[in-house]
């Protein structure tokens, strides 16, 4: 059996398989893509804090740009010169898109790391500091242990684990009974063996009210009346149930004797305000101790500055209003931050004076390379702070040490970051893997195409022709992508 | 492959002379040929129906008798040890009991599995793969080896889908719908977000996106590059049409949900906030810390009923596909107003795109983008009202043969008219905000879904069994299947209309026995749905038993025609070998020449050639001059 028309157009369509299959495979892409503009426009439109504006680094996604487009245009040669039957040619012109692709996947890469390895921290005021940590103190709660308070339902000794070594002798407060820590997982497990008995009793209870409800709704009296008796009774047994074993809700362990103080993963927490006594875990377990606050500090050489969410509304910016918080910012008490920012409101009061219209990420936002020219300019700032920190390949900066419970919310700009990165990250993320599944079906035409070059020339022809429309599809996207991304 | 450009032509004559001889694993498992795969699709979205109205036959359990004792043949196909983790013996009742989180479970899989692992492989996936490329007289799908791909990406998702149930956290538990954020919150206080079922709902999603978006790419090349000599579009028959519809709509539907699914995962797993607002609050937590806030829950739902609202089309447009091709045949007469239908589904697949939002009256998105939706709601009812018009005069004055597939077709069109006309009042904004989290939404579409779409497949499969096996499925089994279950499936749906306009919440797992002022009236109707339910289960037993034992005993059929029909696939072998055709296709006529004026029998099919032929009428000879 022979499928019509895989190699050669059918005469009224004008269209071989696999070129209307493409065609079709692309406008799913279309709705893909547009999918995720939209949803771009979307987050944008409806943002309740400062929209990340000009965030990246332009030079690198210009550069991947025309790397994209001089490779649609070299896949075009080596389609070219398939239709002429030239091998050397289409060879080279095949081999030089695929270093274009991989040039560009190479740029994304060194994108991609720099952002991970940025740190924003919006304070409790809402002001934003960025940069790099010196040290990644700051990303542990380091706390000294006293008590824990388990929930008997939903603790997963895990999670508990992780908190304290298993070695720690605990105390159950209310039987004085003592055990490892280790041997945490057997004791819940009994302690949930005893109180099914009271959560039995409890559906039991529910299931009489449902019963007497029907009965009374039927108009059976008699049935009624003996219903509730027997939920009297149920709540006589409840209750005595109750006070021998109320206690076994939740588990309230205490440390036999001290011990170091450990790090604790934020990723463990619900609630990363360490201000708040005790603790919580994402298992619901409460922690009591000390939080040491030197040990949990973030050591910040900082490059960049937002105020713009001291403003109570992202649309409207009251300029005095703005400069009041902006003083009284807690970002202001860290060694170097009002000498940025004064260098940096004289620059604006001077272009406003000329009569510019500045917009409000110029204003209240000092960038990194605003902050670059303004040390260079004022070289005194960085010599009248004692603590300098070097970031290779780009400079001093100023260094900051700031406590957790003054941070709000911390993160590398990942995904987590806001939805900007989260979005920037999709969107480049699936541009990416549509890069490389091109490049390896091209590739794959490269390495292993001879065969049927020399037996069917046409179709490896057709075949490339098809990954060149699809090639061409995902330098289009990149297109979009990239003024929307980088420049607006 | 070197003189492709000569055996181009010649597609259909190598059944003859077709030496490819593959074996077992490549004939019946991983098989490329259209037929093995629409089978192939057809029985696990026939198994996956099975487990998605079993789940549903323990949540009317909870329903009817909430908080009582399960009897054993609902538990029976569980194992011992799932059963601990999700019902487990109390000691109090010694049984076990539907709780909340195992209805909510259940639900949402309930929904999962009917929509996408049931209807639409059974629809699209099974019907289009083994009809479509038969009627248009091709050898096989344009992309035979995609079209093998197709089916395990569906299978691989489907998989999954099951496979979350047996995680430590159970399979999704927040609705077919996944609206965030409670969505992305639920199980979101686990070590590990990859092993909660609602991560691995959203991954099987996208196994089951990309097999949809492989089939729809398949079909729709499919149809447009090989039809057979002859074959023009208004001469292909409406299945045909409504499929290519069907496509599109894939094709173009599901992209957004995979957005929002990925959006999604990655709130989940990566701790985004694509769909979290700020300052949200769970368990007593503020995310603060955790979620930076600021996106969109409402666009979640647009991505979502983007795909969602064509998606119903998805579902519906194969049934009506399947009960236009028996009305035709056992009404033996031309369908009426078969360009009409063919418009009309064009203009439907189109509008489908655009009244999405009406899902969504709900979320307070504002009244000017209400009223829009509400206008294009209002207008798509034309083109659907258009085709079941159609459909209902194509019976006036014909000489109707009750075979069972004809059977279910004509229950198909006054349960679709009840779905269809009920949904008017939930079209527009005002009367929705009443209706819209009762049951009357629930009976509204399973009216469309369920005595719709479902009997339609229904009368799909009584109809084309003979082609597929070369034996009849039983007649007396078929009226015991067909005739309880209508009534059946009527009083499933019927009270819940009643009790929907009372006020009955649509997610209640215990029935309402809570809230005594609304429902103490209907309360009773409760047990009336749940025994027509087990009552529709067992009425399913005929066909179980017909379907396989008819492959084996049933009658054979007479000829390679056996309902005396005229579209092309009654032209080939039965069952259709590798190549389908024995003989190179030439469409002369229209699809639905019954009952032709001077003709010797009462149906000329498509390739029958005519005697002599009026100079105007002359088949052309070229596919080029067709147009």
């Amino acid at each position: 059996m022979e499928i019509p028309h895989t190699v050669t157009p059918r005469p009224d369509t004008g269209l071989y398989n696999a070129k209307l299959g493409i065609w079709l495979f692309l406008a799913s892409e279309v709705m893909l893509f547009g999918g995720l503009f939209s949803g771009y426009v979307f987050l944008r439109l409806g943002a309740d804090y400062p929209w990340p504006e000009q965030a990246l680094d332009v030079l690198p996604g210009l550069i991947n740009t025309f790397i994209l487009i001089a490779s649609s245009v070299t896949v075009v040669f080596a389609w070219a010169a398939l239709k002429l039957r030239r091998w050397r040619q289409f060879q080279i012109c095949m081999a030089a898109t695929l270093l274009c692709a991989g040039g560009f996947v190479v740029i994304k890469a060194f994108e991609y790391h720099g952002k991970l390895t940025h740190y924003g921290l919006t304070m409790q005021d809402g002001a934003i500091i960025e940069g790099h940590l010196e040290n990644e103190a700051g990303n542990k709660v380091n706390f000294s242990v006293e008590g824990i308070e388990i929930n008997a339902s939903t603790g997963v000794p895990k999670v508990i684990e992780a908190a304290i070594p298993s070695n720690a002798v605990l105390v159950d407060s209310v039987t004085e009974e003592t055990l490892k820590a280790g041997d945490l997982v057997d004791y819940l497990g009994k302690i949930r063996a005893d109180n099914a008995e009271i959560v039995d009793v409890r559906k039991e209870l529910m299931l009489l009210e449902g019963r007497a409800i029907a009965a009374a709704r039927a108009g059976d009296e008699r049935r009624y009346q003996t219903l509730n008796e027997a939920h009297g009774e149920k709540i006589a047994e409840l209750s005595k149930l109750g006070e021998a074993k109320q206690a076994r809700d939740t588990i309230k362990l205490l440390l036999e004797s001290p011990m170091p103080p450990v790090d604790i993963s934020p990723g463990l927490l619900r609630n990363r305000d360490t201000r708040r006594d005790p603790l919580v875990l994402i298992d619901d377990t409460r922690v009591s101790g000390v939080f040491n606050e030197e040990a949990s500090q973030f050591t910040l050489a900082w490059d960049a500055l937002d105020f713009r969410g001291l403003s109570d509304s992202q649309q409207e910016f009251d300029r005095g209003v703005m400069l009041e918080r902006i003083s009284g910012s807690s970002l202001m008490e860290y060694p170097g931050v009002r000498m940025v920012w004064e260098k940096h409101w004289e620059e604006m009061e001077k272009r406003l004076d000329k009569g510019e219209f500045l917009r409000e990420h110029e204003l209240y936002r000092i960038g990194k390379s605003d902050i670059k020219k303004i040390l260079k300019t004022n070289p005194e700032i960085l010599e009248s702070l004692s603590t300098v920190a070097s970031v290779s390949g780009s400079g001093n900066y100023p260094l900051a040490s700031i406590p957790r419970f003054d941070v709000r919310f911390e993160s590398t700009f990942n995904p987590r970051y806001n939805p900007y990165f989260a979005i920037y990250f999709l969107l480049t993320g699936l541009h990416a893997l549509h890069v490389v599944g091109g490049a390896i079906v091209l590739g794959y035409f490269l390495f292993f195409g001879r065969k049927m070059y020399l037996s069917d020339p046409e179709h490896l022809a057709n075949r490339v022709e098809v990954g060149g429309l699809f090639w061409h599809f995902v330098d289009l996207v990149w297109i979009f992508l990239f003024p929307v991304l980088y420049l607006l | 492959m070197a003189n492709s450009a000569i055996q181009d032509h010649q597609a259909g004559n190598d059944a003859h002379h077709d030496h490819h001889n593959p074996g077992f694993i490549r004939k019946y498992i991983f098989s490329t040929d259209h037929k093995t795969i629409g089978i192939q699709y057809g029985i696990t979205a026939l198994l996956f129906m099975a487990f998605g109205f079993f789940l549903m036959m323990v949540m009317r359990w909870s329903i009817a008798y909430p908080g009582v004792n399960m009897p054993e043949w609902l538990t029976f196909i569980f194992p011992e040890g799932w059963l601990d983790r999700w019902a487990p013996i109390s000691e109090s009742t010694s049984g076990r009991t539907v709780d909340g989180n195992l209805y909510n479970m259940f639900g949402a899989m309930h929904g999962t599995i009917m929509v996408f692992l049931a209807v639409v492989p059974l629809g699209f996936g099974a019907f289009g793969n083994f009809v479509t490329p038969l009627q248009i007289g091709a050898p096989d799908m344009a992309f035979p080896r995609l079209n093998m791909y197709s089916y395990w990406c569906y299978f691989v998702g489907g998989v999954m889908m099951l496979g979350s149930f047996f995680i430590p956290d159970g399979a999704a538990q927040v609705g077919w719908t996944f609206y965030p954020p409670f969505a992305t919150t639920e199980g979101m206080f686990t070590a590990n977000p990859w092993m909660t079922g609602e991560t691995w709902w959203l991954l099987a999603m996208v196994f089951m996106i990309t097999s949809s978006l492989l089939g729809s790419v398949n079909v729709i090349t499919t149809v447009i590059n090989l039809r057979a000599k002859g074959m023009t579009w208004m001469r292909m028959p409406f299945f045909v049409w409504a499929m290519l519809v069907t496509a599109f709509l894939l094709l173009l539907a599901f992209p957004p949900l995979e957005v929002a699914a990925l959006m999604q995962l990655s709130d989940r797993v990566f701790n985004s906030s694509f769909f979290m607002p700020a300052g949200l609050m769970v368990q007593g937590t503020v995310l603060e810390s955790t979620y930076s806030g600021g996106g969109s829950p409402l666009l979640y739902q647009h991505l979502f009923w983007f795909l969602g609202h064509p998606e119903v089309y998805v579902l519906l447009l194969p049934g009506i596909a399947i009960v236009t091709e028996i009305i035709a045949n056992n009404t033996r007469k031309p369908l009426w107003g078969y360009r009409s239908m063919v418009y009309a589904v064009l203009v439907l697949g189109f509008l489908s795109f655009i009244v999405w939002a009406h899902h969504m009256y709900l979320t307070g998105m504002g009244t000017g983008v209400s009223a829009f939706f509400q206008t294009t709601t209002v207008i798509i009812s034309i083109p659907s009202v258009i085709l079941l018009t159609a459909l209902f005069i194509s019976l006036w004055g014909g000489s109707i043969r009750f075979t069972v597939p004809m059977l279910w077709a004509c229950a198909f069109l006054p349960m679709f008219g009840i779905g269809g006309l009920t949904g008017l009042p939930l079209a527009f904004n005002l009367t929705d905000l009443y209706l819209h989290d009762t049951y009357y939404v629930i009976a509204h579409f399973h009216y469309i879904v369920a005595p719709g779409v479902i009997f339609a497949l229904f009368a799909g499969i009584y109809y084309w069994f003979p082609k597929a096996t070369g034996r009849h499925m039983n007649t007396f089994l078929g009226h015991l299947h067909f005739w309880p279950s209508l009534i059946a499936i009527n009083l499933v749906f019927a009270p819940m209309f009643i009790q929907g306009l009372a006020g009955f919440h649509r997610r209640w797992y215990n029935g309402g026995i809570s809230y005594e002022l609304t429902t103490s009236e209907y309360f009773w109707l409760n047990g009336v749905v749940s025994w027509a339910v087990w009552a529709l289960a067992i009425f399913q037993v005929p066909f179980v038993i017909n379907f396989f034992a008819s492959m084996v005993v049933g009658k054979k059929v007479k000829n390679d025609n056996p309902w005396d029909a005229t579209t092309l696939e009654w032209a080939t072998p039965t069952p259709p070998g590798h190549g389908n055709f024995t003989f190179e296709p030439v469409v002369y006529r229209g699809p639905y020449e019954y009952s032709v004026p001077g003709a010797d029998k009462d149906f000329t099919p498509q390739w029958e050639e005519p005697a002599s032929i009026p100079e105007t009428e002359k088949p052309v000879k070229t596919i080029s001059g067709t147009h």
